[in-house]
């Protein structure tokens, strides 16, 4: 077998399961459902003068945003006709995300501590980016990447809920865009 | 060490079913439509090369009722996933082989005018 057609092949194969992992996997949906996730909290930890309304809003709002992740997911695998596989790659990408911003949050203090969570996640989308070939998670990384530098630099008093509303608004863009994307 | 090319394996290699496959690594199972539609084939052709990997103990078919509606659900097996993970990396080591060839062959003489 000639080289050029082993490598042809292996481009379909990696165009064949690209499209398979994508359609199994609507990421704008999660983009969409997180970005709204995130841009309450901003709202809400701006807006409540004690720490009862974040707490509260965190314990309904994670379970409420993940039931409706797994519930659009399994309405897509009943219309496809295919399910994904149970331990999916990106399950691991999350769980580095958190382990990473455990790590910086341990390495770092003061205002860059506010700020240095955004590296993690970042780094994390841009690998989503990579996983579901889907480029608007990595403008997502690079921009919330350059939000994260202007934050250190500007050093406002609120840089962390500037950075979770940066984070919102670019998922939410992300997300709207991937569901025109996929309809179009 | 044997040649890349002797390890490619004819019941895999096949466009078709390495695409079966392709779709399946990806997927837990797959229905016999959404493969048919993910690999525009017809429906002849499809369960040609179904039957080829299931004789071949690389994917399972259940063929089942869903209310009244009959569909079929294909599978790899573990012996599927392991032969398709196999090609790939032969035809990745055929590739990266010619490469390192390319690399390392001595520059052509220029042809004389």
């Amino acid at each position: 077998m000639r080289a050029g057609t082993a490598n042809e092949i292996l481009s379909d194969i990696d165009a064949v399961r690209g499209r398979t992992r994508r359609a199994l996997h609507p990421i704008w949906f999660a983009n969409l459902v997180t970005g709204v996730f995130f841009v309450g909290a901003t709202i809400v930890s701006a807006v409540a003068s004690g720490p009862t309304a974040p707490i509260v809003y965190l314990a309904v709002g994670i379970p409420v945003g993940l039931g409706l992740i797994v519930a659009h997911a399994v309405r897509v695998e009943r219309e496809l006709g295919a399910e994904a596989r149970a331990l999916d790659p990106s399950l691991g990408v999350v769980a580095a995300i958190f382990g990473g911003i455990a790590v910086v949050n341990a390495l770092t203090s003061g205002d860059l501590r506010r700020v240095a969570w955004m590296y993690p996640v970042a780094i994390g989308w841009t690998i989503m980016a990579w996983l579901y070939r889907h480029p608007p998670l990595a403008v997502i990384a690079v921009a919330l990447a350059v939000v994260a530098a202007a934050l250190a630099i500007a050093a406002p008093a609120d840089a962390g809920l500037w950075g979770q509303l940066a984070l919102g608004v670019l998922l939410v863009a992300a997300g709207l865009y991937g569901r025109w994307r996929a309809r179009s | 060490m044997t040649h890349p090319a002797l390890r490619l394996d004819d019941t895999v290699h096949q466009r078709v079913r390495l695409g079966i496959l392709a779709v399946l690594a990806e997927a837990r199972r797959a229905d016999f439509a959404y493969l048919r539609e993910a690999l525009s084939l017809t429906d002849g052709n499809l369960s040609r090369h179904l039957g080829v990997l299931e004789d071949a103990g690389l994917v399972e078919i259940e063929k089942r009722f869903e209310g009244r509606r009959p569909r079929t659900w294909v599978q790899a097996t573990k012996a599927g996933r392991a032969a398709f993970a196999e090609e790939v990396a032969a035809l990745r080591e055929l590739v990266a082989r010619a490469d390192d060839a390319a690399r390392t062959a001595p520059p052509r003489p220029g042809r004389a005018t």
